[in-house]
């Protein structure tokens, strides 16, 4: 990570730390990368912020210092959506167990349900993993997100599901 | 020896004493451009950089290797095509104008005879950033590459066109072109392949030798392939190799190219950049994308590029020299094939691309009308806003002439026309228009019109009102250069001043 | 004050200046306009018979391309500035050299040129491809009235042994009795020369030389006619034969192309001349022509005075009229004060001359030594369709063009090469340059690096 970006006032969410994609630049390299991040006046108010220099005007010259937290960096190809869809085809034919292959793991869920704060071990999974997914790979969720309802829309599908 | 690539043709300027060569290592980061702009603005020797900072490959830079000096602009490529020393202009463009004449086909070579393919990388090896690109000016939107060939296809010829579109670098590769509908690959792109979700294919090829990159400059018609006139320049076939992940061709001897698509419905931010007015032009518009597939290239390449905008003014730089020494002789020679009594087209020497001069009879009533607008609608169209007529016998090569004809001839009252009329066409770098004017228009081009002028610097006196006797005027440039005078600005001795005629 | 022979030679030691051996094949007008066209030195010839002659000290390079030097660097240096010196320093003292308001005190020296020359033939004055006899220019006429000596431009030719065909402004004629005197003094200081133009261009001939302020600079000698500079090369005191002569004469200084000139016809007196006379002479009509440049400077001279006296502040950074464009377009630097300011300012410089119908109107902050980015911006700052305003075609005729010479009234045109004053800041493209395109760090170290490149040993790229 660089310690300084630049980006131009145009891509800005309308209010200070929205969740927004976006074209980046990173200062020193002048790499230049699409990143899901917010942007506020205020560091505080960010996770690890950066320096971000806001360009505008119609010259671009006219700038304004603010924060920006990197959340995701969004692959240079984007989220493969005829991946997602594939696995999600695939998905219908197969189970939906995922063994983590943890003793650790298994032991903390345990408590977690145990203590009460979760009905089972699959459910606090489910809600913990789901949790990191929305805030670290929220482009992923939000992209799987579209093929799921496009597949939910596929007449020819609903009619061999319903079939079932 | 002729230049027949890139490699040569800096051989030639370095045998010249016309190239200077910086061992220390510079950074990419402007300074590479910062000492480039001095180069241009002494009229001093072309740059090459050696060593550049944080660059993982032995490439080196080169500052406007183009850019010719400033008295004749047109030496470094007249040399490159074996003419003649010492040319005066109009001698340079009867040169040139008669080589164009004659185009050769190109010469496909086996892809283990092409030097650009000494390295091959594809697929995840790719790594647009491993070049030095240079950041050229403070406040640009990002890395540049813009002195290159952009090869697209083209339906009605096997070569492909050659074209020039800036490239503003991303990421490993990704890319974004300044693809300004009205020219032809934008053209393509925006009304063919794009609206049937097909990607274009394109090459981006740097450092071709000199012939490429000037007919890469050149107005070719529709139907035509610039690689033939590339041919006909150099007096010999221009070498092409296939690409490796695509069906284009590009030129063999290259130093460096980027072979992709440009990827339907999709944008990246383009700009801002200093660009050829002269002046910062912004903002970042949402261009189309260039994916990179494979960088091909030779072992140590050597990466050319333009500081554009200083080539404006008093200003020389490459991209104002091929305007000169390549376009303007392709325009004269392409006017007077679609019938036009012209006997030069030459842009004016300070605005790079705004104005051209054209020297020209006059064979009827409403000629120069037709002659401006024909342009205007063709070749013209996005770049050219104003054109001088001046007699044939005017050398329009030579600005104080065609100073004192605007001065002299040109009556306000009836010899300046059309100004005041905006119908037509403008690229959005224009600093005239304002940012509500020019619009983020989807397909580059400014949103609103302007005027296209020209104006009437033709005489209406009878010819014969010469200069005087010509064996006169040159036994009084044999006497000043005996009595010590520099010989360079006397065009009417031999280069060097030799008086054996 | 700088007497001409010594400006010659201070040329020379600049290395402006070169000595040529007259030749017999080619008259000395042809090589003049030569090495003008070639932005060339100055020149001496020196001859075998007859008087030295110089060329091009008035001019200058053309500024077509960057230069080091202006087309007023060598009358900087004959004004006794530096050559470096600013456009408006020569403008302001081209103007002081004009009506100071009874403010001079003239100085008197003794006539340094002391040898009478037999004839006036005797010069050999040069003899161009063109004329039929030996023709003199860049002349100084020297007029007594009862007021003081009245100086103006004088060229003609030499048609026997003491009988010369000149022109010069009527407003000096009209000071002439029918056997007046007049002197016409060749080689003045550059001081001097540059007045006689001022005084014709701005209307002020019958302002007595010693009330204005060339008289605090060059000391004054008397002769048959009127004072002359006491360091004048040659004097040739004549008295007039004909105040209405009708031959008619081709030849035109540039002055004369806004100043209503007159011929006379004269007859030699008495030439006295220098040691070792040099005088100049100008390839009248021909590029660059040093009767071109002197013109210009000081129509310049005068226009910006008065425009920046005009409205009570000084907007005005420049005027020029370069001989470029052979006078026939006006290009000034302004600070547009309000939108409409550029129109007020075109207007009056078409009412304070009748020279041109163009005026190019660009920002202050454009410096006249950057003709170039002048040349660059009328075509991309000015937009084609808002910016190039045409009047309706009822103005005068302009004197200096080649159309309309029958008097018709058209338009005239001023372009706007100027920011428009109501655009925000931002919309105002930063130009590209070496001092805005980088920070100084970039900036010194490119310098640095460019200014060692001979230094380090430059490895071999292949």
């Amino acid at each position: 990570m660089s310690n300084h970006y630049i980006t131009a006032e145009e891509h800005l969410p309308n209010e200070d730390l929205t969740e927004t994609t976006l074209q980046i630049t990173d200062a020193e390299t002048k790499r230049i990368f699409e990143a899901r991040v917010r942007i506020a006046r205020d560091p505080d108010e960010l996770t690890d912020p950066r320096p971000l220099r806001v360009v505008a005007g119609p010259h671009e010259d006219v700038s304004e210092e603010r924060y920006v937290e990197l959340i995701d960096e969004i692959d240079s190809e984007g989220i493969d959506e005829d991946r997602l869809r594939r696995l999600a085809r695939e998905q219908e034919m197969t189970s939906n167990i995922v063994n983590t292959r943890s003793d650790d793991l298994k032991v903390v869920l345990r408590y977690l349900v145990e203590s009460g704060q979760y009905d089972s071990t699959a459910e606090a999974l489910r809600e913990i993993s789901f949790q990191y997914l929305a805030e670290n790979r929220p482009a992923l969720l939000e992209t799987y997100e579209d093929v799921r309802t496009e597949f939910e829309a596929d007449p020819l599908r609903r009619a061999l599901t319903d079939g079932e | 020896m002729s230049a027949d690539s890139f490699r040569k043709y800096l051989r030639l300027l370095e045998d010249e004493d016309a190239l200077v060569s910086f061992a220390e290592s510079v950074s990419w980061d402007l300074e590479a451009s910062a000492v480039t702009t001095l180069a241009n603005r002494t009229d001093g020797e072309i740059p090459i950089f050696e060593s550049v900072e944080e660059t993982t490959i032995d490439a080196a830079l080169v500052g406007d290797p183009y850019r010719g000096p400033q008295c004749r602009p047109w030496e470094h490529l007249a040399r490159a095509f074996e003419l003649p020393p010492g040319l005066s202009g109009a001698a340079y463009y009867e040169a040139v104008i008669d080589r164009l004449r004659s185009p050769r086909e190109p010469r496909i070579v086996d892809r283990n005879a092409a030097p650009c393919k000494d390295v091959v990388h594809t697929g995840t090896d790719v790594d647009l950033l491993s070049i030095p690109w240079p950041y050229i000016h403070r406040g640009d939107g990002g890395r540049y590459s813009n002195l290159h060939t952009v090869v697209g296809p083209d339906p009605k010829t096997r070569w492909g066109h050659w074209s020039s579109h800036r490239m503003m670098i991303h990421d490993d590769d990704l890319a974004s072109l300044l693809f300004l509908a009205g020219e032809q690959a934008p053209n393509l792109y925006y009304y063919e392949y794009e609206p049937r979700e097909e990607p274009m294919p394109v090459a981006v090829v740097l450092g071709t030798e000199p012939a490429v990159q000037c007919s890469t400059e050149m107005w070719i018609p529709n139907g035509r392939s610039e690689a033939v006139f590339a041919g006909g320049l150099k007096d010999g076939p221009v070498d092409l190799v296939p690409c490796e992940t695509n069906d284009l061709y590009v030129p063999a001897t290259a130093e460096l190219v980027l072979e992709g698509r440009v990827l339907p419905n999709e944008r990246l931010d383009e700009g801002p950049f200093g660009d050829y007015f002269g002046y910062m032009n912004g903002p970042r518009r949402s261009m189309p994308v260039f994916a990179v597939d494979a960088i091909t290239r030779r072992g140590e390449p050597r990466v050319p590029f333009c500081v554009e905008g200083t080539g404006v003014g008093y200003g020389q730089n490459s991209s104002s020299t091929l305007q000169t020494a390549a376009a303007g002789p392709d325009a004269t020679l392409g006017l007077q094939a679609a019938g036009f009594d012209v006997a030069l087209a030459v842009p004016w020497r300070f605005t790079s691309q705004t104005v051209w001069v054209i020297a020209t009879d006059r064979p009827y009533p409403g000629y120069l009308h037709e002659l401006a607008n024909f342009i205007f609608t063709t070749w013209g169209m996005l770049h050219i806003d104003f054109f001088v007529f001046v007699d044939a016998d005017v050398d329009p090569l030579d600005p104080r002439t065609v100073l004192t004809a605007i001065a002299l001839e040109a009556d306000p009252d009836a010899d300046f026309h059309q100004f005041g009329v905006e119908r037509m066409p403008k690229v959005p770098l224009n600093i005239y228009q304002t940012p509500d004017e020019k619009g983020s228009a989807d397909v580059g081009t400014s949103k609103t019109k302007t005027a296209k002028a020209y104006i009437d610097a033709t005489s209406d006196r009878p010819a014969g009102v010469s200069g005087g006797d010509e064996e006169l005027r040159r036994r009084a440039q044999e006497l000043l250069v005996d009595a010590g005078v520099s010989s360079e600005a006397f065009d009417l001795l031999e280069w060097g001043g030799d008086r054996s005629r | 004050m700088i007497p001409f022979a010594q400006y010659l030679r201070g040329l020379a030691s600049d290395g402006d200046l070169v000595t040529i051996d007259e030749s017999a094949d080619v008259p000395p007008d042809v090589v003049a306009a030569e090495a003008l066209r070639a932005s060339g030195p100055a020149l001496r010839y020196r001859r075998a018979d007859g008087v030295d002659l110089a060329s091009g000290m008035f001019s200058g390079p053309d500024q077509m391309q960057r230069r080091e030097s202006k087309s007023w660097s060598r009358l900087a240096l004959g004004f006794g500035l530096s050559p470096d010196a600013s456009f408006v320093a020569v403008l302001d003292t081209i103007a002081g050299l004009g009506p100071s308001g009874g403010d001079a005190d003239p100085t008197y020296a003794g006539q340094t040129a002391s040898r009478t020359v037999d004839s006036v033939q005797d010069l050999n004055l040069p003899q161009g491809t063109e004329d039929v006899w030996p023709s003199l220019t860049l002349g100084v006429a020297s007029v007594s009235s009862s007021e003081g000596s009245h100086w103006a431009p004088i060229h003609g030719s030499v048609v026997s042994d003491d009988k010369l065909r000149v022109r010069t402004p009527t407003a000096l004629s009209s000071l002439l009795d029918d056997d007046g005197t007049l002197s016409i003094a060749l080689g003045v200081p550059p001081a001097a020369v540059a007045t006689a133009y001022l005084l014709a261009v701005t209307g002020c001939v019958d302002v007595p030389v010693q009330a204005c302020g060339v008289a605090d600079d060059v000391p004054l000698v008397p002769t048959n006619g009127g004072l002359v500079p006491s360091a004048t090369e040659i004097v040739v005191e004549t008295t007039v034969a004909d105040r209405h002569p009708d031959f008619q004469s081709d030849r035109r200084e540039a002055w004369e192309h806004g100043v209503a000139s007159t011929p006379l016809s004269l007859s030699v007196e008495r030439v006295i001349a220098t040691d070792d006379p040099v005088i100049p002479f100008s390839p009248v009509g021909r590029p660059l022509a040093d009767d071109l440049q002197l013109t210009g400077l000081a129509t310049a001279a005068m226009l910006y005075r008065r425009v920046n006296d005009y409205w009570g502040i000084s907007p005005i950074e420049w005027v020029l009229l370069p001989a470029e464009a052979e006078l026939g377009i006006c290009f000034v630097a302004t600070n547009i004060l309000y939108a409409g300011f550029e129109w007020q300012l075109a207007n009056l410089l078409f009412t304070f001359s009748s020279l041109f119908d163009t005026v190019i109107i660009v920002d202050e902050g454009v410096s006249p030594r950057d003709f170039g980015r002048v040349l660059g911006d009328i075509w991309v700052k000015a937009h084609p369709s808002r910016d190039w305003i045409f009047s309706e075609p009822s103005a005068p005729a302009a004197k200096r063009p080649r159309y309309r010479r029958d008097g018709t009234t058209g338009a005239r045109l001023y372009v706007n090469a100027a920011w428009d004053p109501r655009w925000e800041d931002s919309y105002i493209a930063p130009r590209v340059s070496f001092e805005r395109s980088f920070p100084v760090s970039v900036r010194d170290a490119a310098r640095k690096t460019w200014n060692d490149r001979h230094d380090a040993a430059a490895g071999d790229g292949d």
